[in-house]
């Protein structure tokens, strides 16, 4: 008996390693002339189908009237296709042939993912999405990429362009304050597999579960929506090996435009000038305007406040008051950002015989950022096997591996990330000197007695800082299925998922540390290396029983399952200091003294697991009337003892009114409809582990008894034992119809959804010793409704041209409808700690929050300001009884009273006085409603295809403005800063306040309109045209089946008012209370890319 | 045959689905921590819980070294000019232009509460221990119930009434329902409790070197004086006299237990001298700093050092290091050891001010780094003495008061009260006793987070006013003189905290 097994396993194996010999006796053919005609099912004939000699590789068209020929094999197999028509596959029986189409009901007779088992798109009534292998933008380097814009009410956002991160993917709204929002990624039925990387060429289709009906068989955690990701398997009857390679050229997609040397050295000047007079006044001196010839000491001796008042003396010429052209004019973008190259081969062979179907594949890309230093090298491998043991027992294996190599780069604040800082950087200083090194610590050393924001060269901290990823993931998953009867089955699936990653900080001593120069003993001190080993492991098992019959009409489909997953992580992570120099740049250079070596807070283990139940049962009557209904139970360790189990239901159902008899072709000839309705319930377990259990903080020191460290312990925050799942429950409403044989074809879903018991980091008062805690906000309700539309059409479909379109639109609104008792929520989301977002009932989730400007205060106004200045008591913030106020309302935080090109804020409650009362919903992260569409055409051997995707009324906060455009003079601006108001004479555009490093009230750290910016744009994501070689097969007699060569372009341009980079932005990662905020992100790429594809 | 195929594969899946089907598969606990519930298991628990919060007063937006914003800038001894961007915030407290949502005035109100649940986590510990030597649960009691004390009296002198917890919260709802203010006698009704057991607990009179660092009844009686002597002014004046008679007696019993003679044998630069702060008598209470350790040394010199100076620190200063306010440096009287000791005038053109001297470490263990060893002093003996004076003064025993104003002022190289009032200037300067110590305070504690509680303690608010507003705009820098108000009294509650309950935390006038 084990011998047959072994011989079995060794046929298994063998069929890995060359399967073509599997095959080796359905290649022997011998071609003759086959003629025929191909007609729809009314005997019309079609013009322009395809027809396909599975055995031969040779391919053949109908012409007009229908008829076709083509050199095939008797006994092999033709496939005969045409848009709009299902594909057939027939044996060629005979030399002549009469093939009969039936037209396709469109998308609703393709197969879909479901979860646990797969179903044709009919039978299911749920809103699904799916997108194809041949509808993706392949030429993009990762998964998520590919997929923006192509899918209705699902929001893929590019928020970063380095090469190692992908997009961030929004299923119909924001259901959740303060739990992720990321959907449940499940790769060919294992849901753990958040692989971002996944090899692109190897998807065959994702379909993605948008409505908590279809969700809710991932139970709690499948309220962010399902993203299944099927990879391609081999088919029986053929093999083919096919090679693909690809080159580009990367480069900054938008440069963002600034000021000149000149211009900024200008706004200096007047920054630091009208601070100088502003103090004067302010402490009580008198001003006139020989006193902006004083030199900086006389300047500092008579209102200290260097940084605030000290001109640099090669750009101001004292005496005469005027600018003294800068030497230097450096373009620190042009600096920092380079043409990148990247490379891809994937190399893919599929096939398999009647009984074991293989799949395998490798790619390796190497893909240079565009900012210098960064990047990434990839390789990916996996092995799909499929195989019949006997006609009632089947098994299989999928093996995939990825390895990632990443160079990395700091983003955000400029003291560390180099993309703000390029910004940032002033144009007056050079990046290198006269021998090519870069210039280091030119703006810090000024910084403090100038007023220059204290930053280091941006190239040096690209370049110099070494910031490294490495990571292997491994997944390997096998199935056996067995038919106990012939309508009932059961199936185990194992998995086991690992994860390993190394991750390597460095950053060097060559650097600046503050305005300490590079070298110095403050910069070696503040050298440091970090090292970071993460380990993974999640394990599954998944068992289920599958019965379906067919009775009469009447059709079943029973699911039922029991599934555990257990998933672990261990994490050591140490940093070192004591550096002596940069010799070695890696963690064993730590210096002599052992304090220098500490293990961080992010080492650790931690597991969770996950035990559950589900069940589902679909029926339908005569293919007309549908009815699902599924159920879920979780047990997680996630959840506080007190609230372990969670329930998930849902019930879905479709009329399938075109197959009513009293339908009679409303919709046209061969059109189709039908309605889907649905209810479903689903979760939202994002609340990391052991949050549910308080715990005691420590060790940690304290120095007592001279210099003894003592351990000491405190009390750990407080934590919610209680602590559970959130519910999003969600009623969908949906119509398939097609018309014109199916070449339009419309899929359009209306849903609302609440989702309660919300996961919320409840702000707790100082007196419990920690600022928030996390729990469910019992009777708390966040609403989106909306609805999403995707519309597709073949108008023109025949031998030498085809066009296609496709479009779609999605709009959400999101409310929330009760905070169940907790309060309004301020939170942070921008530069420090100042409040940029709020969160309250009526409202959508995070909207942004501060003052309204409304004027810029003119010469002509000082009469009234001066007036009630005299007249205000800055002690009780009040006017004398009776007063009335003249001018605009004085604003409690400004130390520096209202002058000509200031802006001026609403006095929202009329008190008289600008304060934290007066602040108010100022904006909204949310576009009114986004949209994708794409244009497909070929011309004979040409093909052409296109995407775009758009956004349209959302606002954007750009953080970066706190430094970009605050004309201070400490830093490069915004080009638009050159506009600002200067004097009575030089208005400016009326909008940019005058410059100033003095308090003001315009640049004091209060969030206004003034901050906000339009964040609507229109994208083409992608470009490509191709070109295939004509008869490649005929003439080279079969040795290559087809070469196809393309040129693509990825994110060609893009329309938009935005200053920044990208008005995709996502500084916040996700966080739902504050969302859309700019803030040093790595750019967008714009890619030009050549490729090659050769199918064997 | 073909089954055993089908058996390695769920074989497999069993391995996964046996462990799961026990009950422990879902009940994970941290591997990284110990339960709440699990903690309190031995004496030495309680001792590490103790040490816990020792620990919560290092937090400088608390009472550690770093905590000068909050007395020191909110009074007329330090301050900043920079009022631009960042730096807005903390310029709103010198120039009485604060905001409850101001983020450093929710960071120290946050810090102070840390405090307070520290010290409850580990009175909490002693009431669960049985311990086998009764002498260390009182020690340990004592130790919480002082640190408790101290952020109390912090609290209930800068916010008035003020939320009271006395125990761990363990949920939601008690944190919800405990958020309101509770009268300003109760607040101090808890601190005279907790100080009063500590003043008569098992701890020994001042620790030895081995103990710097944690509590003494020298300090636990100090401390409590010197609450009394708050409470004499803050509190209704019915039991004005109790509270002096309180404070006299808390303060003499702290006295008394000093190891030294008189101040002079104890050199005034010897008191921030780094090699002798485990010595120096004069110390009561410090929260204490390893000289050279990048996480637990002190960086107060450092970070004092103006740009171009080497009086503090190896490490060069890079901006106008720790501003002084030129109110400040007229109060000193010509002669004064202390002036010199203390400030020091930063030539360099971008700084051309003055800056803290007062605080120092050159050593090379502390090094370019800055890592300084300088202990944060809390507590001592000239405070004391200084305190005895006031509370004589009070009490009416001018004789006596002036003879602690004296040990004082001797120290400092000054002519004795008697004589110096003789001086015009002097006293046209300081008319009355009350303002001869309020001034000798004033330059004797510079920059020891002293002065905002002495002006609150020694004026009303309407007094507090007047004072400030009659200094000169021009020894104030930018931070404007006419913002100060009544409502400057005491600090808006921070905006967290009242709008979690308008009602119950309600909001301080003015705000």
């Amino acid at each position: 008996m084990l011998k047959k097994i072994n011989a079995y396993l060794v046929v298994l194996l063998f069929s890995f390693l060359c399967p073509p010999l599997l095959m080796a006796q359905d290649n022997t053919h011998q071609l003759t002339e086959i003629r025929g005609a191909v007609n729809d099912t009314l005997g019309h004939p079609l013009s322009g189908a395809t027809l396909h000699d599975l055995a031969s590789g040779s391919k053949s068209r109908t012409d007009p009237s229908g008829h076709f020929s083509i050199r095939g094999t008797l006994g092999s197999r033709l496939e005969i296709s045409y848009v709009g028509y299902e594909t057939k596959s027939i044996v060629i029986d005979q030399k002549n042939l009469v093939i009969q189409l039936s037209p396709a009901s469109n998308l609703l007779d393709d197969v879909v993912a479901v979860g646990y088992q797969r179903m044709k798109r009919s039978e299911f009534s749920g809103a699904v999405a799916s997108v194809k292998a041949k509808d993706l933008n392949t030429t993009t380097p990762t998964l998520g990429q590919a997929l923006v814009g192509k899918v209705a009410g699902v929001q893929i956002a590019q928020v970063s362009g380095a090469p190692y991160v992908s997009t961030k993917i929004r299923v119909r709204g924001v259901g959740s304050i303060n739990a992720s929002a990321d959907p449940l990624y499940v790769i060919d039925g294992y849901p753990a597999g958040n692989d971002i990387y996944i090899n692109p060429d190897d998807i065959e289709s994702i379909d993605i579960l948008k409505d908590a009906a279809s969700a809710a068989i991932y139970g709690s955690r499948a309220s962010g929506g399902v993203v299944l990701i099927t990879t391609k398997k081999g088919k029986s009857g053929s093999s083919s090996l096919s090679y693909d390679f690809q080159a580009g050229i990367n480069q900054l997609s938008h440069k963002v435009k600034q000021l000149d040397a000149s211009q900024f050295a200008q706004l200096m000047i007047d920054g630091r000038n009208n601070a100088y007079k502003d103090l004067v006044i302010n402490g009580g001196g008198t001003w006139t305007d020989d006193m902006y010839s004083d030199d900086n000491a006389t300047r500092v001796a008579r209102v200290g406040n260097s940084g605030s008042v000290s001109i640099l003396p090669d750009i101001y010429d004292f005496a005469q008051q005027k600018l003294i052209a800068p030497k230097y004019n450096t373009d620190w973008q042009d600096e920092l950002y380079r043409n990148a190259l990247s490379t891809r081969h994937s190399l893919a062979l599929r096939g398999g015989s009647d009984k074991v179907r293989y799949s395998l594949s490798g790619a390796y890309q190497d893909q240079d950022g565009i900012i210098v230093s960064t990047g990434q090298k990839r390789i990916n491998f996996r092995a799909n096997v499929d195989a019949d043991i006997n006609p009632k027992m089947k098994a299989g294996a999928h093996v995939a591996f990825t390895s990632i190599t990443n160079s990395e780069v700091e983003e955000g604040r400029f003291d560390h990330g180099p993309i703000l800082g390029a910004l940032i950087y002033m144009p007056i200083f050079p990046a290198y000197d006269s021998i090519g090194n870069l210039v280091k610590n030119q703006a810090a050393a000024l910084s403090s007695q100038y007023g220059l924001q204290s930053i280091e060269n941006p190239v040096a901290l690209a370049e110099e800082t070494q910031i490294h990823r490495t990571g292997w993931r491994s997944t390997y998953n096998a199935y056996l299925s067995y038919d106990i009867l012939k309508e009932l089955q059961f199936k185990v699936n194992t998995g086991l998922q690992t994860y390993n990653e190394k991750y390597e900080f460095y950053r060097p001593s060559s650097l600046s540390s503050g305005a300490y120069p590079p070298g110095s003993p403050q910069a070696l001190a503040a050298a440091y290396a970090t090292a970071r080993t993460t380990a993974q492991k999640d394990l599954l098992a998944e068992f289920t029983l599958n019965y379906k019959k067919s009775f009469a009409r009447h059709n079943l489909d029973i699911l039922a399952g029991y599934t555990a997953q257990q998933t672990s992580s261990d994490i050591i992570s140490v940093t070192a200091k004591g550096f002596q120099n940069d010799r070695i740049e890696e963690i064993t250079a730590k210096g002599a003294d052992p304090s220098n070596f500490t293990m961080d807070d992010a080492t650790g283990k931690a597991t969770w697991t996950l035990l559950s139940y589900l069940a589902r049962a679909a029926y339908n009557y005569d293919n007309r009337y549908f009815l699902t209904a599924a159920f879920r139970t979780d047990g997680s360790s996630r959840f506080g003892s007190k609230n372990r189990y969670g329930i998930f239901p849902s019930v879905a159902g479709s009329w399938f009114i075109s197959k009513e008899s009293f339908y009679s072709d409303w919709l046209g000839v061969n059109s189709s409809l039908r309605l889907r309705a649905s209810w479903g319930l689903s979760g939202n377990n994002n609340i990391g582990n052991y949050n549910n259990q308080q715990v005691v903080s420590g060790p940690d020191g304290v120095v007592l008894g001279g210099n003894n460290i003592a351990t000491a312990y405190s009390l750990g925050p407080l934590m919610d034992n209680a602590l559970g799942w959130e519910s999003t429950s969600q009623v969908n409403i949906g119509l398939d119809a097609g018309l014109f044989n199916n070449r339009l074809s419309i899929t359009a879903n209306y849903y609302i959804s609440k989702s309660y018991d919300l996961l919320f980091n409840q702000t707790l008062p100082a007196l419990a010793g920690a600022s928030t805690i996390l729990t469910n906000l019992k009777d708390s309700k966040v609403q989106n409704k909306g609805l999403d539309l995707q519309i597709n059409g073949t108008p023109v479909a025949n031998e030498i041209f085809e066009l296609s379109l496709n479009g779609n639109f999605s709009l959400n609104r999101n409310k929330v409808l009760d905070m169940g008792g907790a309060s309004t929520i301020y939170s942070s989301g921008a530069e420090r700690s100042y409040v940029t977002h709020v969160t309250e009932t009526g409202q959508p989730i995070g909207m942004f929050y501060g003052y309204k400007v409304i004027g810029m205060v003119k010469e002509s106004d000082m009469a009234a300001i001066e007036e009630d200045n005299a007249n205000y008591n800055a002690a009780t913030q009040s006017y004398p009884e009776g007063y009335i106020r003249k001018g605009p309302a004085i604003s409690t935080a400004s130390s520096n009273s209202l002058k000509p090109g200031d802006l001026y804020f609403q006095d929202t409650n009329g008190d008289g006085v600008v304060n934290e009362k007066d602040k108010t919903i100022i904006g909204s992260a949310y576009a009114k409603f986004t949209y994708g569409f794409g244009i497909n055409l070929r011309y004979k051997q040409l093909d052409f295809s296109s995407s775009f995707n758009g956004s349209y009324g959302n606002q954007v906060l750009d953080g970066q403005d706190y430094y970009l455009y605050n004309m201070e003079g400490s830093g490069n601006q915004y080009e638009k800063v050159a506009d600002r108001y200067v004097s009575a004479q030089q208005p400016g555009n009326g909008s940019v306040y005058r410059a100033s490093r003095a308090g003001t009230q315009s640049n004091s750290t209060r969030l206004s309109t003034f901050y906000l910016q339009s964040g609507s744009f229109l994208r083409c994501t992608n470009m490509t045209v191709g070109y295939t070689v004509k008869d490649i097969a005929r003439k080279t007699n079969d040795a290559i089946k087809s070469i196809r060569i393309y040129a693509a372009a990825d994110n060609l341009f893009t329309i938009t008012k935005y200053l920044g980079y990208n008005p995709e932005v996502d500084y916040n990662n996700g966080a739902n209370l504050t969302p859309g905020v700019d803030y040093g992100k790595y750019p967008l790429m714009r890619a030009f890319n050549l490729g090659i594809k050769l199918v064997f | 045959m073909k089954h055993t195929f089908f058996i390695t594969i769920i074989s497999a899946a069993l391995v996964l689905t046996a462990s799961s089907c026990k009950k422990e598969f879902l009940g994970q606990a941290d591997p990284n921590a110990v339960t709440v519930a699990d903690y309190f298991t031995s004496e030495n628990d309680v001792l590490t819980a103790v040490n816990g919060a020792y620990q919560s007063l290092r937090s400088n937006a608390g009472m550690a070294e770093g905590s000068g914003l909050y007395t020191e800038e909110r009074s007329d001894n330090t301050g900043r000019n920079d009022n631009q961007s960042n730096a807005g915030e903390p310029f709103q407290f010198n120039d009485f232009s604060l905001l409850p949502s101001n983020t450093y005035l929710q960071n120290h109100w946050n810090a102070l509460y840390k405090i307070i649940n520290a010290a409850n986590f580990a009175l909490a510990g002693a009431d669960i221990i049985k311990f086998n030597d009764p002498d260390l649960k009182s020690q340990y009691s004592a130790e919480a119930k002082f640190v408790r004390a101290l952020a109390y009296f912090d609290l209930v002198r800068k916010w008035g009434a003020v939320a009271l917890v006395t125990k761990p919260v363990s949920s939601i709802d008690e944190a919800m329902q405990k958020n309101t203010r509770v009268s300003v006698d109760s607040i101090y009704a808890q601190i005279v409790n907790d100080l009063t057991d500590a003043a008569d607990s098992k701890l020994p009179d001042l620790q030895p070197v081995s103990g710097k660092g944690r509590a003494s009844r020298a300090a636990a009686n100090a401390l409590l004086g010197k609450v009394y002597l708050t409470m004499a002014s803050a509190l209704s004046s019915t039991k004005r006299a109790d509270n002096l008679q309180s404070a006299l007696h808390y303060l003499t019993a702290s006295y008394n237990m000093r190891t030294f003679g008189t101040l002079n044998e104890i050199p005034y630069a010897d008191v921030f001298d780094v090699d002798k702060k485990t010595t120096c008598p004069e110390l009561l209470f410090q929260i204490e700093y390893k000289q050279g350790d990048k996480d637990y040394s002190s960086s107060i010199a450092a970070s004092n050092q103006a740009k171009g100076e080497t009086t503090n620190s190896l490490k060069p200063g890079t901006g106008s290091g720790g501003n002084v306010k030129l109110d400040l440096i007229k109060d000193y009287e010509s002669g004064d050891l202390r002036k010199d000791f203390s400030v020091k005038f930063a030539k360099d053109p971008t700084v051309n001010d003055w800056y803290i001297t007062k605080f120092r470490d050159k050593s090379a263990l502390a090094g370019t780094s800055g890592y300084g060893g300088n202990d944060w002093i809390l507590l001592r003996y000239a405070d004391v003495i200084l305190l005895l004076a006031e509370v004589n003064m009070d009490l009416g025993n001018n004789e006596a008061a002036i003879a602690f104003l004296d040990q004082v002022r001797d120290r400092a190289g000054l002519q004795n009260y008697k004589e110096a009032i003789k001086n015009p200037a002097y006293a046209a300067r300081y008319p009355t006793l009350k303002l001869a110590i309020l001034h000798e305070r004033r330059v004797e504690l510079a920059f020891e987070n002293q002065r905002l509680y002495d002006l609150l303690r020694d004026f009303t608010p309407e007094q507090f006013v007047a004072y400030i507003h009659a200094k000169d705009q021009a020894d104030y820098g930018l931070a404007k003189i006419s913002n100060c108000g009544t409502k400057d009294y005491y600090y808006p509650i921070p905006f967290k905290d009242n709008n979690l309950n308008p009602e119950g935390m309600y909001q301080n006038p003015g705000y």
